[in-house]
């Protein structure tokens, strides 16, 4: 079962060649009955055919020298109204903004741009109406990253990107049942009488 | 003449705004007007949410990042803790945060627990074990720095450690992969493949 929502977030990857062939087929089958996705799907499909449309332009020759001949051989002086918004207020607004940030957070917040890594999580559940996974990367919340059911055997997917390190995760179906991965490499007992799988993303 | 006396004044006022603010702890700015927002959807008497509001705090002050301890409270109530069990959780975090040990995996593991719908005491015991198990990673890190590993690594690879200790893999072990990744030149994803095989 595919929601509106979901294909909305999945269409640029649909078009990019991005989703698995199981995703994709799930896809298509909403597609070929939601009038309003169809729709998007159309305008999306247009769009990136006008901007391929566009082509590639081929610089001239010898344009970054006759660019730099014609400048005056004096340097380039702004006028000093301009030089004195440029040199003294935009620095001092950018300290005007970055204070009013720390004090309505309480906090600077610099995140780590860490290279994150897709990885395709899979199960079978023929019988499950929804099916979620959760791990340490989504606060064990089952709200918040749904599979998508990519069959009629009942294999259910679901693509996330995960920084480097250890999670823990475990699938939920129907909102109650918690399973492990059945094709986790490694487990780890959860400390409550069941286990979680493991997957390593390497830095 | 008078654009000179502007720009110095503005630089003095911000100046001012700036230290102020740095001098005000976190949890009694923003975080305070969330955490009673937050205690506002729990059922707790008046006299708990203080004792809440003290051991937030605390932990606040004691370098638990603002986001964590709130989390804690607002995943202690999700749960339906008693506030002597919020207060338990935000107390851990205090220490943790003053042994330098990092505190997500302890906060992890109440949220994986609440979300298990866990009986409260479990939740908090399961998730003191990791912060005991923390402390001893941190101790064979130390070991391990001794041996050649990077410190580098340290944030990275206690939690890691800690987990490995908590599902029983023993010290000896630990300090066997250590140095065999000092010997191999073994990279951090090297290292947590031994560590879960």
């Amino acid at each position: 079962m595919l929601f509106c929502e979901d294909v909305e977030l999945m269409l640029q990857d649909y078009l990019d060649g991005y989703l698995l062939p199981s995703q994709r087929e799930v896809l298509e089958g909403h597609l070929r009955g939601c009038q309003n996705c169809g729709a998007l799907l159309g305008g999306l499909t247009s769009l990136n055919g006008r901007l391929e449309g566009f082509g590639d332009v081929e610089v001239p020759t010898g344009l970054s020298q006759s660019i730099l001949k014609s400048l005056p051989a004096q340097g380039y002086s702004p006028p000093p109204l301009r030089r004195w918004l440029v040199g003294g207020v935009v620095p001092v607004l950018a300290v005007v903004v970055i204070a009013a940030g720390f004090l309505f957070t309480g906090r600077f917040e610099l995140h780590n741009q860490v290279a994150s890594r897709v990885v395709d999580l899979f199960v079978s559940a023929p019988q499950a109406a929804s099916v979620a996974v959760v791990g340490d990367f989504n606060g064990w919340d089952p709200q918040r990253t749904r599979m998508i059911r990519s069959n009629h055997e009942g294999r259910w997917t679901a693509r996330l990107k995960l920084p480097p390190g250890v999670h823990q995760y475990s699938f939920v179906i129907d909102g109650s049942t918690w399973v492990p991965d059945p094709g986790a490499k490694s487990t780890l007992p959860d400390g409550f009488g069941g286990l979680n799988s493991v997957i390593i993303i390497d830095s | 003449m008078a654009n000179g006396r502007a720009f110095a004044a503005l630089v003095l006022v911000v100046g001012v705004v700036f230290c102020a603010s740095s001098q005000v702890p976190a949890a009694s700015r923003g975080g305070n007007r969330e955490l009673e927002k937050v205690l506002k959807s729990g059922r707790f008497g008046e006299s708990q949410a203080a004792q809440i509001e003290r051991a937030f705090k605390v932990a606040v002050d004691a370098g638990v990042e603002n986001r964590d301890a709130l989390a804690l409270v607002e995943t202690g109530i999700d749960g339906e803790f008693a506030a002597d069990l919020v207060v338990r959780t935000l107390t851990v975090a205090a220490q943790l945060s003053l042994e330098g040990l990092p505190t997500e995996l302890f906060v992890s593991k109440v949220k994986e627990g609440v979300s298990k719908r866990m009986e409260p005491g479990r939740i908090v015991q399961a998730a003191e074990f990791r912060a005991l198990k923390l402390k001893q990673a941190s101790n064979l890190f130390k070991h391990a720095v001794l041996e050649g590993v990077s410190p580098r690594d340290r944030e990275e690879l206690l939690p890691d450690i800690a987990e490995a200790l908590a599902s029983g893999m023993d010290e000896g072990r630990i300090r066997e992969i250590f140095l065999e990744a000092v010997k191999d030149g073994d990279s951090t994803g090297a290292i947590r493949r031994k560590l879960f095989p």
